[in-house]
């Protein structure tokens, strides 16, 4: 149900949303993504093993673009003058938290059910019959003609659709992903015809992280995101409002996507690897024996505790514990990059710098697939896994002043943590996850040692 | 006097590629991949096809099967004498093979470099004649004060040492090396549309389940042209499979300051030794790329 919303407290209030659901879902597909089976030691035919890298490529993508989303929706939230929202409950939640929208938050290994359930969150509405995503030319293009009306995507058509939902509730009423961008896109234009395009748009847009050829943050590996099958725009306007919003559902739900794009969308993807998996003769298992949300301990705000499995395994906890201090750290600098607090632009891409490519990419996904790799429990079978346990006391910024030493301060201990793990005492150096762990530690002593010089030892960069 | 080897060739590298973290083993992320049947990735620079850990593909069925071949020889071999600046030709070091010892093209995701400015690490040059014998073999030092120094632990200068000046696009030298009709983008973009054509046509002829998987995947992976977002002011970049194959990292210049352990033409081990050499070409489907450069060996006694 696409709801209406008219004032920039009742955007703002859906951009959270958006901001907190991107999040979610994003954690929930690496989740699954990291719980793949990846060598033929693990049970795989060399076939199998093909099929299963290629389902997790696509599972990286469209966890990439829902990061790029959030991303998108954090710049919507700055350009009308609201603040980054970085907040989520933990795993897992009751398909009632999120009310009519029937969003389950649980982390859940890579299976049929796992992906049916992320088809149902990438599903437009109202949902399309299989020919959706197969067939291509005049065909498709009815369906897509369908999706699209009623046209929101107007002035003309927000009005109509205000008209028709006058009085709707503000909770979270709304019924699918797609309604609530709907809604969102239809709100903005509402809002900028009650107070004016610039008076809605008054936010600090210079603090808007993007990308592309003109980014300013070409040295900090923004220029070509298309490499990465991202885009992320600057928002300024109701113009740049709109084209990210329809970004979004295109590449998710895939309405209003050119036809040539509708297999590449998130519904499509999940759904063709519905079928692929079903169609998999012999049937096997891609995924590491991984349990359902394992945590490091209970959070006050879980409201499925039932559903939540405590890694009892000291070694494994503590390699989870880990891991979820270097994920938060992340959340925190992307907090501060995304924040108004005033920083020059060498500043940004110094956080860049380390949130991006080194924090996200050489120590989050490794640790993950490490942790699917190892025992969760001391008295019963059962992988571990990434819980993306976020402790509510740790996401508060320190003073502007003290911001880089309290950054160096998380660095420090990241670096002593790795250094220390418990696990080296208990597995062969040559042990792959041991190999790996120490390649990791490695490079946070050499992360934590460039963030204490202000990266005057990083190798020269174009 | 002076020995001068100018050596050219392909070479391999078998390494994940952004979003991949550097120890991935097989690529998911980015765009390389060990594919079905292909051991995991070695990371290694890869002078020579008979080094272990090569693993060199099929570029298409039967005549198309064009594409790189590895190896690196010396093309161009010449003593030269200082003192009377003259030139005299060294055909005894022609085709001679020239490796680089267990040698990385290290950046890791920006822990240690920035930016794709590979840093060559750890660097051993070797050079053996056509027969095999080993005439010249020498490595490297980040620091030679501390010649067990860590790459993770060198300073901006020392990894400077070990890093191009810069990279140049639409390289006009590289497309000459590898063959291209020219450096333009439409080139590049063809050069993935043939080798697409190619393997689909070696897809129809190949049985084996395995290997059947493997060219799926590569076959895919070409499918660069499909439209992509391109909301962004300034429009899309070339896709990255096709851009490199003109991409260049030049000027590579180590004074080789390290262990001399082979040296049988007589040279001076008491300076460094000049290796110069540039990068370029990357061919991501078939994990290779070009080399070209020099190696400038201050000799006492001509042998």
């Amino acid at each position: 149900m696409t709801i209406e919303l008219t004032s920039r407290e009742e955007l703002i209030n859906a951009l959270h949303l958006a901001a907190e659901l991107e999040h979610n879902l994003m954690c929930q597909y690496l989740f699954a993504a990291y719980s793949l089976k990846r060598s033929v030691g693990e049970g795989l035919s060399e076939v199998q093993l093909e099929t299963t890298r290629g389902w997790g490529a696509l599972m990286t993508l469209v966890a990439r673009q829902e990061m790029e989303h959030m991303g998108l929706v954090l710049n919507l939230l700055t350009a009308i003058g609201g603040t980054p929202y970085f907040q989520r409950p933990n795993f897992p939640q009751r398909k009632s938290h999120y009310g009519k929208l029937g969003i389950k938050s649980e982390l859940t290994r890579f299976d049929q059910e796992t992906i049916k359930r992320f088809q149902e969150f990438e599903a437009p509405h109202p949902e399309p019959g299989p020919e959706f995503c197969s067939t291509r030319g005049i065909a498709r293009e009815e369906i897509r003609a369908q999706l699209l009306a009623p046209q929101v995507f107007t002035h003309r058509a927000a009005n109509e659709l205000t008209a028709a939902t006058k009085g709707a509730a503000r909770e979270i009423e709304f019924t699918s992903v797609q309604d609530l961008y709907v809604s969102l896109a239809a709100g903005l234009v509402t809002v900028a015809e009650q107070i004016g395009e610039k008076n809605l748009f008054n936010g600090d847009v210079s603090a808007e992280i993007w990308g592309g050829p003109n980014t300013p943050y070409g040295e900090g590996s923004m220029d070509d995101l298309s490499q990465y099958g991202l885009d992320l725009i600057q928002v300024v306007d109701l113009k740049s409002a709109i084209d990210a919003i329809v970004e979004i559902v295109e590449q998710g739900e895939g309405i209003l996507a050119p036809p040539d794009y509708i297999e590449h969308t998130h519904y499509c993807i999940y759904t063709n690897m519905l079928d692929e998996m079903r169609a998999q003769k012999p049937a096997f298992d891609a995924a590491r024996p991984v349990v359902r949300n394992p945590l490091t301990k209970m959070h006050p705000d879980i409201t499925a505790p039932k559903e939540v499995n405590i890694i009892t395994r000291p070694e494994t906890r503590e390699i989870a514990s880990l891991f979820n201090l270097t994920y938060e750290t992340m959340l925190l600098m992307m907090l501060y990059l995304y924040g108004s607090s005033p920083k020059t632009k060498t500043m940004r891409v110094d956080f860049m710098n380390a949130i991006f490519f080194p924090l996200m990419t050489m120590f989050i996904r490794p640790l993950s697939e490490i942790l699917t790799q190892l025992p969760a429990f001391k008295d019963k079978k059962g992988n571990a896994g990434p819980g993306f346990e976020l402790s509510k006391d740790r996401l508060v910024l320190p003073p502007p002043e003290h911001v880089w030493s309290e950054f160096q301060k998380y660095f420090d201990i990241l670096a002593w943590q790795f250094d220390h793990l418990w696990i080296y005492e208990l597995r062969p150096q040559s042990d792959d996850v041991i190999k790996r762990l120490r390649y990791m530690a490695e490079n946070m002593r050499r992360l934590a040692d460039d963030w204490r010089a202000h990266w005057q030892n990083v190798g020269r960069g174009e | 006097m002076w020995l001068y080897l100018s050596f050219e060739g392909y070479f391999q590298m078998r390494m994940a590629t952004d979003p991949d973290p550097s120890d991935e083993p097989r690529g998911v992320s980015g765009y390389t991949f060990a594919l079905a049947g292909e051991p995991d990735f070695d990371n290694l620079v890869h002078l020579q096809p008979d080094e272990e850990g090569v693993c060199e593909r099929h570029f298409g069925y039967g005549k198309n099967d064009n594409g790189p071949r590895v190896g690196v020889s010396v093309t161009q071999a010449n003593w030269f004498d200082d003192e009377k600046l003259v030139y005299r030709q060294a055909p005894e070091y022609l085709g001679a093979r020239v490796s680089f010892v267990k040698a990385q093209l290290t950046e890791r995701n920006g822990i240690v470099i920035r930016n794709d400015l590979f840093a060559i690490d750890p660097l051993r040059v070797q050079v053996r004649k056509k027969r095999g014998a080993l005439v010249i073999d020498r490595e490297d030092f980040l620091d030679p004060k501390n010649p067990g120094l860590p790459i993770t632990q060198a300073t901006s200068e020392m990894l400077e040492r070990r890093q191009p000046q810069g990279l140049t696009d639409s390289s006009v030298e590289v497309a000459k090396a590898t063959g291209l009709p020219d450096a333009s983008n439409d080139s590049c973009i063809n050069n993935r549309r043939i080798r697409q054509r190619n393997l689909e046509e070696l897809l129809k002829h190949t049985r084996n389940p395995v290997e059947r998987a493997a060219l799926e995947t590569r076959i895919s992976q070409l499918n660069i042209l499909r439209r992509w977002w391109d909301l962004s002011q300034g429009g899309k970049p070339i896709d990255r499979r096709a851009h490199q194959l003109t991409l260049q990292a030049y000027g590579w210049a180590v004074d080789i300051n390290g262990t001399v352990h082979v040296n049988k033409i007589g040279a001076d081990e008491n300076v460094n030794w000049t290796l110069s050499f540039w990068m370029g070409g990357w061919d991501g489907d078939a994990l290779c790329a070009y080399i070209s450069g020099y190696l400038s060996i201050p000799v006492t006694s001509e042998t």
